[in-house]
């Protein structure tokens, strides 16, 4: 269960870190393109912006462009399959005490009652179990003999 | 002389805004990795951590590694030299 909540930590933490960078690859771009529109009102000679727009800017701003699509189609996908994953198993690990008792309820309910073929004491086996010994005789024979007495 | 002083803000602008673009993609580059670190440190099922960081990582790492390199390379040489340019106007004017 610890192993889990560290995973998903690391893992949650991956992921808003990946959409802190979409936002900031994002806010990134709008300004690069606002100081190429600057250029213009500074007067920098028309030649020179469109020089530097078509052959530097548009290159890295469609390199941005393609970084913030597969971040939003590819990463974030990915590592939230893997936290719901991680989630779900992490919640399947945890026995609350209803289910815990729900759980001695299915078990108890596929019980039968056999009698001991050492002590003639009666004692629960689950149904069909091949088990012929009750756990005090089991236990004895066990320690006196090494060896597991309900195997003939 | 105003004109060209204008020009020479707005190139120094661009290239101070280009040299936080680069160092700012560095620092992210960096925190991204150390993140990857931590989700194979924290035991995340190695061909789940494998598959991001051969995958995804490296994709976005080659984006980031090209629009650095680009910046450093192409564009802070293109405005050095567009700079140098108005600075030399501006001496003849003066």
């Amino acid at each position: 269960m610890q192993d889990y909540n560290v995973q998903l930590s690391a893992l949650q933490l991956l992921k808003r870190y990946i959409e802190d960078l979409k936002k900031q690859l994002e806010s990134s771009q709008r300004s690069y393109g606002n100081k190429i529109l600057e250029l213009n009102d500074c007067g920098v000679p028309r030649q020179v912006v469109e020089e530097y727009s078509l052959v530097f800017w548009q290159p890295k701003d469609h390199s941005i462009m393609t970084l913030i699509q597969q971040i939003e189609e590819l990463d974030i996908p990915y590592l939230q399959n893997q936290i719901n994953i991680i989630s779900h198993a992490d919640n399947n690990s945890k026995y609350t005490k209803e289910e815990f008792k729900r759980a001695i309820q299915r078990i108890k309910n596929e019980m039968i009652m056999k009698r001991c073929q050492c002590c003639d004491n009666t004692f629960e086996v689950p149904v069909g179990s091949k088990i012929v010994l009750c756990p005090k005789c089991f236990k004895k024979l066990f320690q006196d003999t090494g060896r597991d007495p309900n195997c003939r | 002389m105003q004109d060209y002083q204008r020009i020479l803000d707005g190139l120094y602008g661009l290239r101070n805004f280009l040299q936080q673009l680069q160092e700012g993609l560095e620092t992210q580059l960096n925190a991204y990795r150390s993140h990857i670190t931590n989700m194979i440190d924290a035991g995340v099922a190695i061909q789940v951590a494998e598959k991001y960081e051969e995958v995804n990582f490296r994709n976005n790492e080659n984006i980031i590694r090209q629009i650095i390199n680009s910046i450093l390379e192409d564009d802070i040489p293109y405005i050095n030299n567009q700079i140098q340019i108005i600075e030399n106007a501006l001496k003849d004017v003066k």
